[in-house]
């Protein structure tokens, strides 16, 4: 397996660098030149004014010049300078990916979580009204768009019952914690600063439970399907015929059996947690990297849209590798080579 | 027995689990958003954030001109009545008797948040980075031919061209006034190789170097923009310590999050929205603003199905219902705007509103051999302005058109896409404009159809060569409009909006009435033409 995940490693950096260069000459061909992005209509036409933005922002050599260049740079660190945030992509993306990775992580975990629970319940009370209950919330989740929901829900708790707090990662006036990780439920405990830690936690419930919500259903369905197909195999009537407890034939004997399909879809869910949070973000005005890719490719913002890709390919890359390889943790059977 | 005992075991699991830890959550009062947002000292400010640069002379954007007007200072500043000019870094200026020559006799207490005096140095070192970075702010100064700054505390300041708006220019916030010591320490440079060789734009996304009330204390892109109260200020202190504009995008949560008592301010709630806000605890006032919208025609686009020829560019005028449009896009909060100078600009009163004639645009179409009609692409940004949905207003002119026949394919890209085909493939589009300083004469240099202009250069398909769309008696007006003095020039402004009218490239489709929504507990809030809000002037009960 060692061999394996080595293999796989060496070749993540082949293919990002397959990705930039076809990202970088992709971007350039399409319809719309980058100062529209950098002067307004007003400037336009003025041909001093676009000579001096293309030179100051090295427009002005050839497309091989710039994309050499920008390899140059990318292996040094600089994934260039965005045009629409006028700082360095990299610190861009450094600020906001921890807050779309904590954000993520908090709905993959209440979505599985609750994905697997109300799949288990489906299934053990199948056709009754839990079954029925669990698939419809599950349904609504997965059906109802996020704009919609998000809106919705923070009405309801933010404005109206007024228990929990709106957009943001945190209440207007709080200071941000000082900077480990990024990701601010961390960084404040890190901090030592609990009430900061809660907050957090307030302000992520609302967007977590938005995003977990529409990846719960498919969660649930996959669950479901797989838990009655297990609960009735001749081992599981071994278990029960032996006394043990229901509890412990669900979680130890079926669920263990349901995990490897589960694990797939839960992988697969949390690239789409990365990648397509931009509805969430924009709603609970959450500074991830969905927005950020979403506004910045509105704005025709290469050098932004290019480190964007890079960290998306590399985070599928990994998750592909990660899902691979937890399949050979969640079932021994399965070896890779 | 036994299966049944233990589903009933599994059941109670889950119900206590369950009930401990909601239990566990309201004892420790988690479930409460009741927190004081901000105290008296500070003001949260919900607003989607356009901001593109926080370089004074670089930036060029409607939150540009909020927060760099709130940590840069200029030389003079606009009034209250939005009309006045009056001194800021200078206390007094004289103008030469040809009004080609301004002497601005600086303040002796004003100083930068360093503690530093502000100079003829630095005000020469601002204006020559301005002119010399050659950015988008940079028509503003094009006018000036040179700073003298031989006396630290007095500037001269000659023009070449359009001396009467040079005050109004001088207070637009990109003419910020820098500390040059402490930006040529950071990488500014204001000498004519400043394109290639500034490199501040970096230091100044971080940091400010004004002598206004307020300095930068933090900036996140998409996230938020700190300012605290600058504690070494030479002028009156605000009441204000600390103002965070949240960047909110969406105008709904701009409305929840201000009903909710979490921001004290929300600058872009749109009328709709508004009548939505039941809270009790929220003012809410509406004002005629100086921002339009327009349908623009450009006759130069290469990909038209007949030429967009005077009779039918003004059949297409004729045929729009602007107070329709009032209704239908902003549920009638706004004015119709009959020309492209505002009623309360210089030239800009005194013309008929436009109205809705069908039967003299038939007879146009016909007239310029079109009486079946003809197909038109209309490429817009897809985007809400002000207020304003842009695919609202375009299925409007959709189906107004259509009533004479004109077929509108609709065609919505982003704004940046819009900027890179604008002119080629863009036979109609839509587009706002917001005034950035009390004056005519940016009007003129914008929309005017006389070579050189932005709007001639776009309507001719981007090659600034079209002499069936030159229109010679604006050419004459501009010619005359270099030597006018003030009085004239108003007079000469009305006769450019004349013209402009009959143009029909610009249609202007209305100004949107602009909301301040605010706490009821915010004091001295105010609609300015160029920072919108001033925000030194506001307090908190």
């Amino acid at each position: 397996m060692l061999r394996y995940i080595v293999r796989r490693l060496i070749a993540i950096p082949l293919l990002i660098f397959g990705v930039v260069t076809v990202c970088f000459f992709l971007a350039h061909s399409i319809k719309g030149d980058p100062l529209s992005s950098l002067l307004s209509f007003r400037q336009l036409g003025n041909p001093e004014v676009v000579a001096a933005t293309k030179k100051r922002w090295g427009l002005d050599k050839s497309l091989p010049e710039q994309w050499f260049i920008y390899i140059r740079n990318l292996l040094s660190g600089d994934f260039g300078t965005s045009f629409r945030t006028r700082r360095p992509v990299l610190e861009d993306i450094s600020d906001r990916l921890p807050a779309t990775l904590e954000l993520a992580i908090a709905s993959l975990v209440i979505g599985s979580l609750a994905g697997i629970s109300l799949g288990m319940l489906a299934a053990y009370y199948r056709n009754r009204r839990i079954d029925d209950g669990a698939r419809l919330f599950a349904l609504v989740g997965s059906s109802m768009p996020v704009f919609w929901s998000g809106l919705i829900l923070l009405f309801i708790f933010s404005v109206k019952l007024q228990i929990l707090p709106g957009p943001g990662r945190l209440d207007p006036v709080t200071d941000i914690p000082p900077y480990v990780t990024g990701m601010f439920t961390i960084d404040a405990l890190i901090a030592g600063e609990i009430n900061k830690f809660l907050e957090v936690l307030k302000h992520m419930i609302l967007p977590a439970f938005v995003m977990a919500w529409s990846m719960m259903g498919i969660i649930s369905r996959v669950v479901r399907a797989s838990m009655l197909d297990v609960l009735n195999q001749e081992y599981i009537l071994t278990a029960r015929s032996k006394g043990a407890r229901e509890l412990r034939v669900i979680i130890n004997h079926a669920l263990r059996n349901v995990m490897i399909p589960t694990l797939t879809i839960i992988g697969f869910s949390f690239a789409y947690l990365i990648t397509g949070a931009v509805l969430v973000e924009t709603i609970f005005s959450w500074p991830g990297v969905g927005y950020y890719a979403v506004s910045s490719t509105r704005a025709l913002d290469f050098p932004a849209i290019i480190g964007v890709t890079i960290i998306g390919a590399t985070a599928f890359l990994v998750t592909n590798l990660v899902t691979d390889i937890s399949y050979a943790f969640a079932n021994p059977k399965i070896r890779l080579g | 027995m036994t299966k049944l005992s233990n589903r009933i075991g599994l059941q109670r699991h889950i119900s206590i689990f369950v009930t401990l830890l909601v239990l566990m959550l309201l004892a420790g009062g988690f479930f409460s958003n009741r927190v004081d947002a901000a105290g008296k000292d500070t003001l949260v400010v919900a607003r989607a954030m356009d901001i593109n640069s926080l370089d004074p002379h670089i930036a060029f954007c409607d939150t540009c001109k909020v927060v760099i007007g709130m940590m840069y200072e200029t030389i003079v500043k606009l009034g209250p009545d939005n009309k006045t000019i009056l001194p800021q870094i200078a206390k007094s200026w004289d103008v030469s008797k040809d009004g080609m020559s301004y002497t601005f006799y600086l303040d002796e207490r004003a100083v930068f948040a360093d503690g530093s005096p502000v100079e003829s140095k630095d005000v020469k070192f601002s204006i020559e980075r301005w002119q010399n970075l050659k950015q988008d702010s940079n028509m503003y100064v094009k006018s000036i031919s040179k700073v003298d700054a031989s006396d630290p505390r007095k500037v001269v300041i000659t023009v070449s061209s359009w001396p009467s708006e040079l005050l109004g220019q001088l207070a637009v916030p990109y003419a910020g006034i820098v500390n040059s010591d402490l930006a040529m320490a950071n990488g500014a440079v204001s000498s004519a190789d400043a394109p290639e060789k500034d490199k501040a734009e970096a230091w100044f996304m971080k940091n400010s170097a004004g002598s206004s009330p307020f300095v930068l204390e933090s900036y996140r892109p998409d996230e938020e923009i700190r300012l605290k109260q600058n504690p070494r200020y030479w002028g009156k202190k605000p009441a204000i310590k600390r103002v965070i504009i949240k960047h909110v995008p969406q105008s709904v949560s701009q409305a929840q999050m201000l009903e909710s008592g979490q921001v004290d301010v929300a600058m872009q709630i749109d009328a709709d929205t508004a009548k939505t806000i039941r809270s009790r605890d929220v003012v809410i006032k509406s004002q005629p603003s100086y921002y339009f919208n327009y349908v623009a025609l450009v006759p130069g686009a290469t990909n038209l199905k007949v030429p967009l020829t005077p009779k039918v560019r003004e059949a297409i005028a004729l045929a729009i219902d602007h107070e329709g449009m009032l209704d239908v896009t902003l549920g009638g909060a706004g004015r119709v705007q009959p020309s492209v100078i505002p009623v309360e600009f210089p030239g800009g009163s005194g013309f008929p509103t436009p109205r809705q004639d069908l039967a003299k645009a038939r007879k146009l179409l016909a007239e310029a051999g079109h009486p079946n009609g003809f197909e038109i692409l209309a490429v817009y940004p897809d985007l809400t302005s002000y207020g304003v949905n842009y695919s609202v207003v375009m299925q409007k002119v959709q189906q107004d058109l259509a009533k004479i026949g004109i077929k509108v394919i609709l065609e919505p890209v982003t704004m940046a896409v819009l900027r890179a085909r604008t002119g080629g493939t863009v036979p109609m589009t839509i587009l706002m404009w917001a005034a950035d300083y009390m004056g005519s004469a940016q009007y003129v240099q914008y929309f005017a159809m006389v070579p050189g202009t932005t709007w001639f250069y776009l309507a001719s398909g981007t090659t600034n060569d079209m002499p069936s769309l030159v229109n010679h008696r604006e050419a004459e007006l501009m010619e005359k409009l270099q030597k006018a003095g003030a009085k004239e020039a108003e007079k000469l402004y009305h006769e450019f909006a004349k013209e402009m009218i009959k143009d029909y490239v610009i249609i202007p489709i209305g100004n949107p009435d602009l909301l301040l929504t605010y706490r009821k507990n915010v004091q001295g809030m105010r609609y300015d033409i160029i920072t919108e809000i001033p925000f030194d002037e506001i307090s908190k009960r």
